[in-house]
């Protein structure tokens, strides 16, 4: 008897044309994430994918295939002959071994015309069957404990589990798109939410040594392997801000450095994102939530981006966000207590409704340098890929 | 880069005879000790020995001296062991505001236990004061728990002054020490001191982590923290991690003759260290007592951020600590700064820098230079703010 994992996936059904382009790479996405998964065979049948593992692989292979955006739902199969005396047999066993079942229901379908019994008559067959070989158990077709899915192909499936999984599209259709990820909260989220659109991932992480530690850097790597298990590989540059940072902090206003300091994140942002071929930039931004994501701060650093800037959380309430963060498992490192980059330095008062054109001069003691300085950052990046 | 590391305090580097006899002892002499046969016997052996030498390292009876699995559980077992084997009704314990965390922690913990706690403040310098000790100890008193050294700023206590105040209040009261940053550092003498119970641990001077001992004077009863095979005398089962004990061990061999005149070399390469910082850094302040332990310095930078400098140094291959290491996943971080009453501008900005032998005057004095560069670059970016 074989185990397999039946996928089954929505929205790229429907998209015309592209359809199969869609299923390959759902396809390839699923392969990829099953790569700790050595016993795993990916196969696309009609209006499904479905992969082969080992029994003692099952359980893993679901959590790792649950993970990718572009499933609608899993269930874990088993495959048997097309043989009506074997799918009795099984259809007894399945029902005999499941805990705590009082009633239950079969859904039978016929994919396979060549098979002799017609879908309703199959239900009907295998309905009595099991009814007369398992004690204690009645048949409720409206609102059963457990309902056994029989597909007869050329093989027949036989599965009692839906497991929703979380829909999206696969990641890679949408083109690539360059998060800004700090150690925070908001932005794994982020990055999550645009993957779930189809985005892949790259990372973007400003590191101001010796302001901001070692640790800090270990836990935004940490963040990045969490966010990989959903968004597929993901490459992350960890630009070393310190030179950048401290110039504008020693010649900027005080009460503008934040915005400013942000508005150069998004300038290296984006060359990374040209090298990368990446055509938007993410940021786990919301409004309100700080000084520094006001209308007129998201304004004043959105004025430096060429590329559209993604920020899918900005009408979230932080509430909505941390239990994204705490679903998907990235919370409890994002809340370690490290500093970042933003929490140092930071204003007594800072500049709530930056005008950009006051951060245009403030910027002009620096802009010449920065040129250089810029560069340099990003060609010191060092990248790791997760 | 050379690297310079003054973080003694927070554990050392194993000597390199102490890994190789240990690596011998793993290969070699790995029986268990409680083993009827002769693999047994050699090991219980090699441990009886390093039992001997501790004992005569403080002046006490080798019976009395017990493994462990370092300071924290040290001081666990022993404190928890008197308060959990009295039955009175009312209990006093006693300790002082600058304890280790292992220490504190377990008195905050039985102040929830309708025991009464008193938790002695400090002076600046770290001090407790002995009047103000007399004055709270009572016949209910059953603990007094006082460490040797301190950790973060090195001040040592007067624990024979302590031990006399303590027995002339009350004889049967037990008296503890917790001197993990003291042993094989500072000389002690548990019977002079009238001590009861002293935590000692290896990683300080050298030897391994995971390993540490005990003394426990005859006749105060205890109970244990962990029961099961009855190793160590009924007071700590399980089986005795033999080459941790036989590294321990090494480790004392090789500091004992040597160690008095290792504390006045350190003595020197202390002052010399505060000498160079305050000829180049100003607006700063030494804490701590300045007789206290050598191997500790502690000392804050006005408008500088600890642990910016701590990472601006480790830059330069030099490892320094801000507070202690074992502090620092606590909330309450800076405690014992608190305790000695700090000024603010300049609690943020203290570093501890603990040393050792093998730190030489050259590295003093690359450290006194990478200080002063840091601290003069950092104070230059918040100057630059200021004037704006």
């Amino acid at each position: 008897m074989e185990h397999v994992i039946l996928v089954r996936y929505g929205e790229i059904a429907l998209k015309g044309l592209n359809r199969n382009y869609f299923i390959e790479l759902l396809a390839k996405n699923i392969r990829n994430t099953l790569w700790c998964v050595p016993s795993a065979k990916v196969k696309k049948i009609q209006g499904r994918i479905i992969v082969n593992v080992e029994e003692e692989d099952l359980k893993l292979g679901m959590e790792r295939i649950q993970k990718v955006f572009g499933i609608v739902s899993v269930s874990p199969a088993i495959v048997i002959d097309s043989d009506i005396k074997v799918i009795e047999e099984n259809a007894i066993e399945q029902v005999r071994s499941a805990e705590g079942i009082k009633t239950f229901k079969i859904t039978a379908k016929r994919g396979d015309k060549t098979f002799p019994i017609k879908s309703p008559d199959l239900n009907y067959r295998l309905g009595e069957t099991v009814l007369d070989a398992v004690a204690g158990i009645s048949v409720d077709i409206h609102n059963p404990d457990l309902n056994l899915w029989v597909e007869v192909r050329e093989k027949t499936y036989m599965y009692h589990e839906f497991l929703k999984c979380n829909g999206g599209l696969p990641v890679g259709c949408s083109g690539k798109g360059a998060l800004l990820l700090s150690g925070g909260i908001d932005s794994p989220v982020a990055g999550y939410m645009m993957a779930k659109r189809g985005v892949e991932v790259i990372a973007v992480y400003f590191h101001s040594f010796p302001f901001t530690s070692d640790r800090a850097k270990q836990k935004v790597i940490d963040l990045a392997k969490i966010m990989s298990q959903y968004c597929g590989r993901i490459k992350l540059y960890v630009v070393p801000f310190t030179e950048v940072q401290t110039k504008i902090v020693e010649l900027c206003p005080d009460r503008q450095t934040t915005i400013i300091i942000r508005r150069y994140m998004m300038r290296i942002a984006e060359m990374i994102a040209a090298k990368e071929g990446a055509k938007a930039l993410i940021t786990g931004e919301s409004l309100g939530q700080v000084a520094s994501q006001t209308m007129e701060g998201l304004g004043a650093t959105n004025a430096v981006a060429n590329l559209p800037v993604f920020r899918p959380l900005i009408g979230f309430d932080k509430a909505d966000i941390v239990k994204i963060a705490q679903e998907i498992g990235t919370f409890e490192t994002s809340i370690l207590p490290y500093e970042d980059c933003c929490t140092i330095f930071v204003p007594k008062h800072p500049e709530t409704k930056p005008k950009i054109s006051e951060m245009i001069r403030s910027e002009e003691a620096i802009a010449e340098m920065m040129v250089d300085m810029m560069a340099t950052a990003v060609e010191n990046s060092e990248i790791v890929k997760l | 880069m050379k690297e310079i590391y003054l973080d003694n305090a927070a554990t050392t580097r194993v000597h390199p005879q102490v890994a190789e006899k240990m690596m011998d002892t793993m290969l070699n002499n790995y029986g268990n000790p409680s083993s009827l046969h002769r693999l047994g016997i050699r090991a219980e052996q090699a441990v009886k020995e390093v039992r001997e030498l501790v004992a005569a390292t403080i002046n006490c009876q080798s019976q009395d001296i017990y493994f462990t699995s370092g300071g924290t559980e040290g001081n666990n077992m022993i404190i928890k062991g008197i308060v959990e084997n009295k039955q009175r009704s009312r209990m006093r314990i006693i300790t002082s505001a600058t304890e280790h965390p292992s220490v504190l922690d377990v008195f905050s913990f039985y102040e929830e236990h309708q025991i009464e706690v008193v938790v002695l403040g400090v002076d600046e310098q770290g001090h407790i004061d002995l009047d103000e000790l007399k004055a709270t100890m009572n016949a209910s008193t059953i603990l007094v728990s006082i460490m040797g050294v301190n950790n973060e700023l090195g001040t040592i206590q007067d624990l024979k002054a302590i031990g006399r105040i303590v027995k002339q209040a009350n004889p049967n009261c037990v008296f503890h020490s917790d001197f993990v940053q003291g042993y094989m550092k500072i000389p002690i003498d548990v019977e002079a001191c009238q001590l009861d119970a002293l935590t000692m641990c290896s990683h300080k001077i050298f030897g391994p982590k995971g390993v540490g001992a005990v003394y426990i004077k005859k006749g105060i009863n205890l109970k244990p923290l962990l029961r099961g095979g009855g190793q160590e005398n009924n007071m700590r089962s399980g089986t005795e991690n033999v080459p941790g004990i036989v590294g321990f061990g090494e480790a004392i061999r090789l500091r004992k003759e040597s160690y008095l005149d290792e504390l006045e070399a350190i003595r020197e390469l202390r002052s010399r260290l505060i000498r160079g910082l305050e000829d180049q850094v100003a607006d700063i302040k030494v804490n701590g007592d300045p007789n206290g332990s050598p191997y500790v310095l502690n000392v804050s930078f006005n408008r500088v951020r600890g642990e910016v400098l701590l990472h601006s140094l480790e830059a330069k291959g030099i490892y320094v600590s801000t507070g202690s290491a074992c502090s620092s996943h606590k909330k309450e971080k800076q405690y014992v700064l608190k305790a000695i009453g700090l000024l603010e501008e300049y609690k943020e900005g203290t570093i501890r820098i603990s040393f050792s032998k093998d730190i030489t005057k050259e590295d003093a004095d690359e450290a006194v230079r990478a200080i002063a560069e840091a601290v003069a670059s950092l104070r230059l970016l918040i100057k630059a703010r200021r004037k704006k």
